[in-house]
């Protein structure tokens, strides 16, 4: 640990506009730096993340949007570090709290996740195990944290059970995860997410699987505990009106990159990027159906195949020779960064 | 259930299909008696010929199944489903005129056929010249459908998800259907390759003048594709109306909460929602009277003892609540 400690944090380029403006350096928090993920596959060489750069502060709301294959779940599995799979090779740093995650051993590692950072992942039916009953899955992450008696940890499991809204949460730690809904099991996880009073949630597509009512219930509990609990939200998801409620700042990723990312609102209302545009457009709220959508042409490449320069290339209405070469990152007078050649002069 | 005498219909032209009081009942020998889960529960409507209508609600209201009991791939428990004027439901009836496109196109599709076979299957040809025509026809039906010649002689495992539901309306489509059924047919599409299959349909539409039932958990899609939109919950249909009478003039609770859960591209993060309490009831038993009663904040006594009927409340807005036409705002339910 002391290891790390003693590392600089590193000279911030990118900075944000607000935390520029307080002085503080943007990295207090969470600042992912040229992060990469490759995998080398039988069918080649897959770049699932290449080379991002984003920064979170501390109670802040981030989004991660894309569409598969974006890269977008592979980014969030990295900050808690993705388990070693064969073929797989990894760069660049995650500095969480002034330490690089890339770098812990997997002792500090373990008191990281579960302690500092909560995970909340889009399926609790794999997540959760079926034969052990939800109290006692909620009181086993208390254990690994906290020096707490039994039935301290059993009291804290119905306590924070009834937090998440689940009604009679004394009758339903005795129950099995088969025995509740889909919308109860996510209300579990987010219990055992919390169980630990985490600083950073990071969640993984965390309503994808509900119905529209009872993804209000979760985004809305989702909400409360941010409101109560001031912790900061990662969250990963396709759909872009989640993404617009939930979040203030998003990272639009296309193809293991950056596409565009700043103030949500911003870039929902008014996309440079012509990806974002297409993903934007592509939604039909509020359209007569006589227009048609501004659908994008073709489908994501093949991850082995993408295009050597700008990923959306392919697939872009405005491609030109220069999208051969991969585009830098540039700073728009509004504050948001882009990576597209339009912009450059 | 009762309704007033005649189905909702959209329009004064005679209906391409005509459902009148539909059940469809699974386990127990599809019975009404206890233990049988109610999928569909008397549902009345028409569609209207070159008219797309919308069916939402929330996994387990019987969508899915009102359109496999439309499309006869599930056996109707009681009522009568009159396609074209014949009785779908009595013996030896046949769906043609009707076809249907798959939530799961990987799933739904032949990996061992190749796109030519998969599309021409089930439409006669005999002889040489009926053959010819017939792969004409192909041809030109995946052409349509955004597709080139070369991609015929391929099998699925070769192409996009995208691509495949591409394939399987050229599969509906190639044996001229009046009705074409698409169930969840872009909910398993990335949203950019989504557009591209809603811009598709609704070509499509223009140019052969069929009818869609399009069924979707997703609201906004619905909106945009359809003329009238059916609300169901819990086997029955709940409110029924235009797509502009539903999506700005709701007048079931179930609607009103249903649209305000749904969020949209840039409304920020303040907003006044409706959130409703608990998970939609088990369709083995729902409750007594309307079946919404346990999650609405309007329910009263009568709520639970009678079940209310579908109303024609404005023309053409049909509403099942016993309260429908009085002015029912969510009295700032939640925020």
């Amino acid at each position: 640990m002391a290891r790390s400690a003693d590392r600089e944090l590193p000279a911030v380029g990118s900075t944000a506009p607000a935390a520029a403006a307080t002085g503080a350096p943007a990295a207090d928090f969470l600042l992912v730096e040229d992060l990469r993920v490759h995998f080398a596959t039988n069918r080649g060489l897959v770049r699932a993340v290449d080379g991002i750069s984003f920064e979170l502060q501390a109670g802040g709301r981030l989004g991660i949007v894309g569409e598969s294959g974006s890269g977008k779940t592979i980014t969030a599995m990295s900050i808690l570090r993705l388990p070693n799979s064969s073929g797989m090779t990894t760069s660049g740093s995650i500095w969480f709290r002034g330490r690089d995650l890339m770098r812990l051993g997997e002792k500090e590692l373990r008191n990281v996740r579960g302690r500092d950072i909560g995970f909340i992942p889009q399926d609790p039916m794999t997540t959760l195990n079926p034969l052990i009953r939800v109290g006692r899955q909620i009181t086993e992450a208390l254990h690994a944290h906290q020096h707490i008696s039994r039935a301290a940890a059993a009291t804290r499991a119905v306590e924070l059970l009834r937090q998440t809204g689940m009604p009679a949460p004394e009758l339903r730690v005795r129950d099995y995860p088969h025995q509740l809904s889909g919308g109860m099991r996510q209300r579990v996880l987010i219990a055992m997410a919390l169980a630990n009073e985490p600083v950073l949630l990071v969640l993984d597509e965390p309503t994808t699987a509900l119905d529209a009512t009872v993804q209000a219930q979760i985004l809305s509990l989702i909400r409360d505990v941010q409101d109560r609990t001031g912790s900061a939200i990662l969250l990963i998801s396709h759909d872009v009106g989640v993404i617009s409620e939930m979040c203030t700042e998003v990272v639009v990723m296309y193809g293991g990159r950056i596409m565009e990312r700043g103030a949500t609102a911003q870039i929902m209302r008014d996309p440079k990027h012509p990806y974002t545009t297409g993903l934007v457009g592509s939604v039909p709220t509020g359209v007569d159906k006589g227009t048609p959508l501004t659908a994008i042409p073709g489908t994501v490449p093949d991850p082995s195949a993408m295009p050597p320069g700008c990923p959306f290339a392919t697939r872009c209405s405005q491609v030109m020779d220069r999208c051969a070469t991969a585009p830098p990152y540039s700073a728009l007078p509004d504050g948001r960064r882009i990576a597209c050649w339009l912009y450059e002069d | 259930m009762k309704t007033d005498d005649k189905a909702p219909a959209g329009s004064a032209r005679a209906p391409l299909l005509e459902l009148d009081d539909v059940r469809t009942y699974f386990g127990r020998g599809g019975t009404a008696r206890r233990g049988a889960v109610r999928a569909v529960d008397g549902v009345s409507m028409t569609v209207s010929p070159g008219e797309t209508l919308g069916l939402v609600g929330e996994s387990g209201c019987g969508k899915t199944t009102l359109g496999r009991t439309i499309m006869q791939l599930e056996k109707a428990t009681s009522g009568r489903i009159v396609f074209e004027g014949r009785d779908l439901t009595r013996p030896g009836r046949a769906r043609a005129g009707i076809q249907m496109v798959f939530q799961d196109p990987r799933g739904s599709l032949d990996p061992q056929m190749r796109i030519a076979d998969i599309v021409r299957e089930g439409v006669p040809a005999r002889g040489r010249a009926a053959r010819s025509a017939r792969a004409a026809r192909v041809a030109e039906m995946v052409e349509r459908v955004g597709l080139s010649g070369e991609h015929l002689g391929r099998y699925p495992h070769e192409f996009s998800g995208g691509q495949l539901q591409r394939i399987g309306i050229a599969r509906a489509l190639i044996r001229s259907p009046r009705l074409l059924i698409a169930d969840e047919a872009v909910s398993a599409l990335d949203v950019s390759v989504q557009a591209q299959i809603l811009n598709l349909l609704v070509g499509l539409q223009r140019e052969l003048g069929i009818s869609y039932i399009f069924i979707s958990h997703n609201l906004s899609v619905v909106e945009y594709m359809s003329d009238r939109v059916g609300v169901m919950y819990l086997g029955k249909i709940v409110e029924l109306g235009t797509a502009a009478d539903i999506y700005n003039r709701p007048l079931m609770p179930y609607t009103q909460a249903l649209l305000s859960a749904t969020p949209k591209v840039g409304d920020g993060d303040v907003r006044e929602r409706i959130v409703l309490s608990g998970d939609v009831p088990s369709p083995v038993d729902p409750p007594s009277g309307c079946r919404f009663r346990t999650r609405c904040w309007m329910a009263q006594e009568i709520c639970a003892r009678e079940v209310p009927a579908l109303r024609e409340v404005q023309p053409g807005h049909w509403s099942a609540c016993h309260f429908s036409g009085q002015n029912l705002k969510p009295a700032e339910a939640h925020s």
